[in-house]
């Protein structure tokens, strides 16, 4: 089975001295629900931005769905969606007109994207406010929207960052159950989070990365083993 | 009064970029607020050349004594102008507020810090102007006036402070009620503008092929009877102390109320985002290019400075030629039967028809007005050629039409023969074409996404200085292109520049599409 994303020794510095990731190697599979763990600056959202081909990197490769990142970065962006951890939206949009501009640049047809417009919307409790303003909207509301966004083109891979930060506990819970839905279709989601309870229950597979490197991944049980996730990534950050 | 002290301190400590070009560890940062420093320099000096010019003129003319009134009304005009820009941001946007808010300190300090940033920048603005006024009215009348001058300059910017914040003010309350809010103040502004240039333009004409000390005379008259304090202010300078205190009484009355007003009404209220109607859920699907030329149509109208400082000049010659039936029903006839400005005039006018194009550049600043979006168009699926091309349609379609606009009402106001209709309508084709792919050149230079406020971009960018170098540049070479050529070759001359101009646009814009953009280093 061809992975849906395969990481082949991905490093990254920023000004030639900083190495935020050194040679980082990683395979999601299709119906994956892969965790990024790891402490704030330990190269997570280095290495989903390069994921999304919006990041130059000199030193290994990224294929998404066998196509590499660096040789075809438009054909691999038509199969991905990603969100960054704070969604800035275009505010003179309603949430509506964003939608159909996305959908537009990714060439849905009109009455596909209603329905998945419809569907989504429904899903995370938006659709009284999808011909509001965007600038009107919470964060948590536009963290939906940009979801709904990435949602709508049926990408095989869905990068996220920080995608449960500012969401209401029944937010969480639609969420949890949309990727569930999703990855069951045969795609595949990576996320980074902090919240390791979200992680342990949603999560068939997790990564654990410090500074710049990896420190552990695999199936989520392997993983933490006996202990709890939680347990696990502290004594990750002391030992490692 | 110490947290009063505290807040005009925040704001001073970054003026003019300052701060940030201390600090920035950004080599390729510093350099662009380097520029732009350089920038703000070259157009103080520019203002007060013009401002100097203008004095020289009228002293030489012997018409020293018109002096004051002149130009009070020019320093008037100046800070009602950079009053409406100013308060947009620091008065009536409440991310500006939204910091300040949890700090134990009263709105009304922040008001007052607020507007005496205001009124210090106005004081600089008067200064420019004022400044070479005294000069040459010293020259003439002798130095017993600078006292009064002194006062004057110091009291000068308080109505158009309180004139200028109403403005401001009426266009916040717009932004609160109406979606379209920017286009509607657009289009009631324009025609007010287009009006009063008119005004301006066509007074000297009012005695025919009279002298120049008329036409100054006549310019005068019509400036200070447009703002009577100006009128007051210069029987003060000629020793009235009635109308000094006049003149003081009355600044400080204006500007008190606007104070007042804005100290009991907060203008964090004024929070934009209007509540949408809905819309029907069916829309028609597009293709990625005119999905992203519509968003920038969108992300235009979002945005008042974005919208006023790129998009009004555009629409001044056609709204100029509209009005002109009306504000002067008889000026046309009367230029017809000067031949001596015809002559020239037919030979320049596909240049003429290009004047306001060539200073708006919408381009120049739509690849960084993405700001924090940015990374949208960083995952969007489609080529660089697309992202790019549909920014410089989107500039081009929206300077042609007024531009088209403009130069057919000067073919029928003018009739010129076929081969000057030709250029009239063809080089500003070539201009708008040309310009909006100049513009996608240098934001791609001076590109930066991490502005807080749009007047960063909007107002002071170098890419946005440099567009608006470059149209006068490129303006001045084609004036001079068709200045050299023979009196009959002038519209075959245009048509060449035209076609120059359209290809240089296709070359760049074929380098332009093999870039990479919109990536993060």
């Amino acid at each position: 089975m061809q992975p849906i994303l395969d990481i082949r020794g991905f490093s990254k510095s920023y000004d030639g001295k900083v190495m935020a990731v050194d040679n980082l190697s990683l395979t999601i599979e299709p119906g994956d629900i892969y965790g990024f763990i790891g402490k704030n600056g330990a190269g997570k959202t280095t290495t989903l931005r390069a994921a999304a081909g919006i990041l130059r990197f000199d030193t290994g490769d990224m294929l998404v769905d066998g196509t590499s990142i660096k040789a075809d970065p438009l054909a691999c962006k038509r199969k991905i969606a990603y969100i960054p951890d704070n969604p800035d939206l275009y505010e003179f949009l309603t949430g509506r007109q964003y939608l159909d501009f996305v959908a537009d640049l990714f060439e849905i047809a009109g009455d596909e994207r209603g329905q998945r417009i419809e569907h989504y919307a429904r899903a995370l409790d938006l659709s009284d406010r999808l011909h509001d303003l965007i600038s009107s909207y919470s964060h948590g509301m536009k963290q939906k929207l940009a979801m709904i966004g990435g949602f709508i083109h049926r990408p095989v891979l869905f990068l996220m960052d920080e995608p449960f930060v500012g969401l209401d506990p029944e937010a969480v819970v639609r969420v949890r159950q949309i990727i569930r839905d999703f990855c069951a279709q045969g795609s595949a989601v990576f996320f980074s989070t902090h919240v390791l309870e979200v992680a342990e229950k949603l999560c068939n597979k997790v990564a654990v990365i410090k500074d710049g490197r990896l420190v552990a991944a695999g199936a989520t049980d392997q993983v933490r083993g006996q202990a709890s996730l939680e347990e696990y990534f502290l004594e990750a950050m002391r030992d490692a | 009064m110490r947290e009063l002290r505290l807040l005009l301190r925040l704001q001073r400590v970054n003026a003019l970029r300052r701060n940030e070009i201390r600090h920035t560890s950004d080599r390729r940062q510093r350099r662009r607020l380097l520029w732009m420093l350089v920038l703000y320099v070259v157009l103080a000096a520019m203002g007060l050349f013009y401002a100097t010019a203008i004095s020289w003129g009228i002293y030489t003319a012997g018409l020293a004594a018109m002096l004051p009134g002149m130009a009070i009304t020019l320093a008037a005009a100046a800070t009602v102008m950079g009053t409406v820009i100013r308060a947009q941001g620091l008065l009536f946007d409440a991310r500006g507020w939204e910091h300040l808010a949890p700090l134990p300190i009263h709105h009304s300090t922040v008001v007052w810090a607020r507007l005496l940033d205001l009124y210090g920048s106005a004081l600089g603005f008067c200064l420019m102007v004022m400044l070479p006024a005294t000069v040459f009215y010293s020259m003439a009348e002798g130095l017993a006036a600078l006292p009064v001058w002194l006062a004057i300059w110091l009291f000068t910017p308080l109505i158009p402070l309180g004139l200028g914040l109403v403005i401001a003010a009426g266009m916040a309350v717009l932004a609160r009620r109406f979606r379209q809010r920017h286009l509607l103040v657009a289009l009631l502004v324009l025609p007010v503008t287009a009006w009063l240039m008119l005004t301006l333009y066509t007074s000297p004409m009012a005695g025919g092929e009279a002298a120049m000390a008329d036409m100054m005379r006549a310019a005068g008259g019509t400036l200070s009877a447009a703002y009577p304090p100006a009128n007051w202010a210069g029987q003060a300078v000629r020793g009235s102390l009635t109308h000094l205190a006049l003149y003081v009484g009355v600044s400080l009355l204006i500007g008190g109320l606007a104070a007042a007003v804005l100290l009991r009404w907060s203008p964090a209220t004024a929070k934009g985002g209007a509540a949408a109607q809905p819309h029907g859920m069916a829309s028609r699907p597009r293709s990625p290019l005119w999905a992203l030329v519509r968003k920038e149509w969108r992300r235009m109208l979002a945005s008042p400075l974005y919208l006023m400082n790129t998009g009004m000049a555009l629409w001044l010659a056609p709204a100029m030629l509209l009005l002109l039936p009306l504000v002067k029903p008889d000026a046309v006839a009367l230029l017809r039967g000067m031949p001596q400005v015809m002559s020239p005039l037919m030979r320049f006018l596909p240049l003429a028809a290009c004047a306001f194009a060539g200073m708006s550049v919408p381009s120049a600043i739509s690849l960084s007005m993405e700001g924090k979006n940015a990374w949208l168009m960083c995952t969007a699926p489609v080529s660089t050629g697309t992202l790019l091309g549909a920014k410089a349609l989107f500039s081009f379609l929206f300077s042609l039409v007024p531009a088209l606009l403009g130069a057919g009402l000067m073919a029928w106001h003018l009739r010129p023969g076929w081969a000057t209709t030709l250029a009239t309508l063809l080089l500003p084709v070539g201009l708008c074409a040309f310009l909006s792919v100049w513009g996608l050149v240098l934001d791609l230079r001076f590109a930066r996404y991490d502005w807080e406020s749009e007047q960063q971009i909007v107002k002071s960018s170098a890419q946005m200085g440099f567009g608006l170098l470059s149209g006068f540049v490129l303006m001045a070479l084609m004036g001079a292109a068709l200045w050299l050529a023979p009196a009959r070759w002038a519209a075959q001359v245009a048509w060449a520049l035209a076609l120059v101009l359209m290809m240089a646009a296709a070359v760049l814009m074929r380098g332009l599409a093999s870039r990479r953009v919109y990536q993060i280093e």
